[in-house]
């Protein structure tokens, strides 16, 4: 603006100038400028002569028709810069004779050209050469020269004076002009120099700024384009050329509805008048047509560009393929979809709860295990605790805590719907940290367990069931054992009391009336009493059994040597008449009960003593060692011994290896012996080779 | 002198009671027998009550032989009664039984009976335990003082 006004009243000063002083300028300057136009014209001349010999030279050397063709063009040429010349020098006598020489001598030299062509064609190419080495027309180009050198310093003289004439009228007119600028600068201010300068290169600027932009335009992925304000589309990139497969000249005026979907045309249309009506930035997603005919979806951003005053000068628009969005956009979806299906299968849901923010985002699964609809959440900030049933809020709170601390938490919990039912949830979150290890985020999955806790309360209702019943069945057995126990009493004391009688009598009547009867009958009472007796033992045995299997067990430490004497010294006092040796290892420690622990030396040591009965000397030991990594007793004799293969149930009740008319038994001991043996945790097995004696072992179940 | 005093013997099995005479007989024991076949008998007679109302309450047995499974009032009972009363608690008393069991001779022993004795079947072995018993109980062992 300043620049205008200061021309303007530039124009209005010149105007005012003595009329005198710009004829005088004006001319100077015109005279200057003939000056260098002769001087022009002067070298044009030379250089169409040049030209002609050089085609001339040209055509010689190669015999080329077009050199030919550039001879004529260059005589055509030498008779206007003549013609010209002579015009220019018209004003000036010394100049005009030089020209009349000069004519002269280009005639000649021009005719020599002639004639050594005309020679090339006569007499051919040697001939001709072999003229040009003795051409002495070469004098008259130097004349030439000569003469147009003299013209030049002619009109160099002239140049000089005309210019100093016209630098002289130019100082004149300077100073003028600068007391002119001085007032201009005085009362308009500033036009200044600098002013013009940033002006240049502001448009030079502008001008780098639109080259910039079009490479970049042009090297972008994106189709972009530029609209007048009125959205006339005047630009296009590259790459919108390339991608629709059109040309400038196809996309003129409307041709960009060319590329568009017929059926979103007029959507787009009336979206792109209203943004234009609006001066708005313009965004919507339409497919655009390809170069093979297919169509990509776009999203098509318009923004519009405004001068300084605001107004739209130009709208510039850019189309994105989103193709490759589109299709990740879609495959997140269908993950998303993926996930939900198997949130909603497995019944689970899951929380992510930013810490910062407080914001609790929940799938729709979770809702429903709170029995809330979908966004039921939202309703208040702590409906989820609130509807965690009270019992187990605290301790909810508590899992949560220790979470922030360790980092995650594995938890059940109970939650009363809305509708007043319990549900129970299960489970686990994690807590992600942020650099300053601050809890920054809750994420966890919670999956209704409702089911599986009621199996387990089935469970655990069904164990008390059956504890319940063991107990009773316990008692019931208790009760039985009580009742066994008042049945042995019973055999105990009413089956005696009978064999008594049978003993009894029949020796009364053996003592009374033996005389009465022979040897025969006597005998026969002899065997109702023996029959008896052995019943009675019978009857021993069998209580004894069943007390060992009975009653409380003790735990002491027992010296099973300190029994074993005891017992051997009963033995042999029961049989004095037998030879025995019986060699007991000292102090042999056990924990114990040792009345239990007696009734099994007791039995063993019979057996050994009975089975070596018909021995001259029987050697029955008793000692202990680590046999199979524990400590194992033993009692080994050296009598009849027995078959291993008739051991299968050696330990059974009323089980005999021999008759009972060689070594009489009720068969009961054994079995009392591992009764006693279970009772302690151990076991007792047998080793024995028939008429080589016999082992057994037994273990007291890591008590030794 | 006691070779002439009772001999109470309580027994409900007449074969028992009269192996039992035959033993005494068999060991010289002469004593007179007083068998009675249940606790309440025995209890009663030793109290001069009942049945036995008008017997001498100071003509105390020399020794009871008590059978445990009795009739009406049970063996130990009938011994936790003799030891209870004044009149009867220093008469010997022995346990003359088929059972061998330990809580029978425990509690016998708890309640103060004198021997335990458990009859064999074989006889032999009873009249030898009976010849024992009459041999120390009435012959070897001074008698109690009379209750006044």
């Amino acid at each position: 603006m300043v620049l205008l006004v200061s021309a303007v009243l530039l124009i209005m000063i010149l105007q005012l100038l003595p009329e005198r002083d710009f004829q005088r300028a004006r001319a100077a300057e015109y005279l200057v400028e003939h000056s260098l136009r002769v001087l022009r014209a002067s070298a044009l001349l030379l250089a169409t002569i040049e030209d002609a010999e050089t085609a001339e030279r040209g055509y010689l050397l190669t015999g080329d028709d077009r050199h030919l063709d550039q001879y004529q063009a260059a005589l055509s040429n030498q008779r206007q810069a003549s013609q010209n010349l002579r015009r220019l020098t018209a004003d000036n006598s010394r100049q005009q004779a030089r020209i009349a020489k000069l004519d002269g001598l280009v005639e000649t030299r021009l005719s020599g050209l002639s004639r050594l062509i005309a020679l090339y064609r006569t007499q051919g190419q040697n001939a001709a050469l072999a003229a040009v080495a003795t051409d002495d027309d070469g004098r008259a180009m130097d004349e030439i020269r000569d003469l147009l050198s003299a013209m030049e310093q002619e009109e160099y003289g002239l140049l000089q004076l005309r210019t100093k004439a016209a630098e002289a009228h130019a100082n004149h007119m300077r100073w003028i002009l600068s007391a002119l600028l001085i007032v201009l600068l005085i009362v308009g201010g500033a036009v200044s120099e600098r002013d013009i300068r940033n002006h240049a290169r502001d448009v030079e600027a502008i001008r780098n700024s639109e080259e910039r932009f079009r490479t970049l335009a042009n090297a972008i992925p994106q189709l972009c384009w530029m609209t007048n304000a009125d959205g006339w589309i005047f630009w296009y990139n590259q790459r919108w050329y390339e991608f629709t497969g059109t040309t400038p000249q196809e996309m003129e005026g409307s041709g960009w509805t060319s590329v568009h979907d017929r059926k979103a045309l007029p959507g787009i249309l009336e979206g792109w008048k209203n943004a234009i009506a609006a001066g708005q930035p313009f965004e919507m997603d339409f497919p655009l047509r390809a170069a093979d005919g297919a169509f990509h979806p776009f999203l098509t951003r318009v923004m519009p560009v405004r001068d300084e005053s605001g107004k739209v000068v130009r709208w510039f628009g850019t189309n994105t393929d989103i193709t490759a969005q589109r299709m990740t956009e879609d495959a997140l979806r269908e993950n998303q979809e993926r996930l939900q299906l198997a949130q909603q299968v497995a019944r689970i849901g899951t929380f992510e709860w930013n810490l910062k923010t407080g914001i609790n985002q929940r799938t729709p699964e979770l809702e429903a295990m709170y029995g809330l609809p979908p966004g039921g959440f939202a309703a208040s900030q702590n409906i989820w605790m609130d509807l965690i049933c009270p019992q187990d809020r605290e301790l909810t709170k508590r899992h949560l805590q220790k979470a922030m601390e360790t980092g995650g938490f594995e938890a059940e919990w109970r939650v009363i719907w809305p509708d007043g039912t319990t549900h129970w949830l299960s489970g686990r979150a994690l807590v992600s940290k942020d650099d300053a290890q601050q809890p920054l985020r809750v994420s966890g999955a919670i999956a209704d367990v409702t089911d599986r806790k009621q199996a387990e309360l089935d469970v655990l209702r069904v164990n008390a069931e059956l504890e319940q019943r063991v107990r009773q069945r316990t008692t019931q057995l208790e009760a039985a054992n009580r009742e066994l126990e008042a049945f042995a009493y019973s055999v105990s004391h009413d089956l005696r009391a009978p064999l008594r009688g049978i003993d009894g009598w029949s020796l009364a009547l053996l003592e009374d009336y033996g005389g009465s009867l022979d040897d025969a009958g006597r005998q026969y009472l002899n065997r109702v009493r023996s029959e008896t007796q052995r019943m009675g033992h019978l009857i021993d045995d069998m209580l004894q059994l069943s007390r060992v299997s009975r009653g409380e067990m003790k735990a002491d430490p027992v010296d099973l040597a300190s029994l074993a004497n005891g017992i051997t010294a009963k033995l042999q006092d029961a049989q004095p008449e037998r030879s025995m040796e019986f060699v007991i290892e000292p102090h042999l420690v056990a924990s114990g009960d040792g009345r239990l622990l007696d009734i099994a030396l007791t039995n063993l040591l019979s057996n050994a003593v009975k089975f070596t009965g018909t021995r001259n000397k029987a050697l029955i030991e008793f000692g202990r060692i680590e046999k199979e990594g524990e400590m194992a007793f033993y009692v080994r004799d050296n009598g009849v011994g027995f078959d291993m293969a008739h051991t299968g149930n050696l330990f059974g009740a009323f089980q005999r290896l021999h008759k009972v008319s060689e070594f009489p038994g009720s068969g009961i001991g054994l079995a009392t012996v591992q009764r006693v043996v279970r009772r302690h945790g151990g076991r007792v097995w047998a080793e024995a080779f028939l008429d080589r004696g016999a082992t057994f072992w037994f273990t007291l179940g890591g008590r030794s | 002198m006691s070779s002439n005093k009772t001999i109470l013997l309580v027994e409900d099995n007449p074969s028992d009671a009269d192996l039992t005479r035959r033993a005494l007989f068999k060991g010289h024991i002469s004593n007179e027998l007083m068998v009675v076949e249940d606790g309440q008998e025995a209890l009663d007679y030793l109290r001069a009550e009942g049945a036995y109302a008008g017997r001498n309450i100071s003509e105390t047995p020399a020794l009871v032989l008590l059978d445990l499974k009795l009739p009406r009032v049970p063996g130990l009972e009938v011994l936790r009664h003799i030891r209870a009363d004044p009149r009867t608690r220093r008469i010997p008393v022995v346990i003359l039984t088929s059972s061998k069991e330990e809580e029978d001779i425990g509690a016998g022993y708890d309640l103060g009976v004198n021997s335990y004795v458990r009859k064999p079947v074989d006889f032999k072995e009873f009249q030898i335990a009976i010849e024992n018993l009459g041999l120390y109980w009435l012959l070897l062992n001074e008698p109690h003082p009379p209750v006044r």
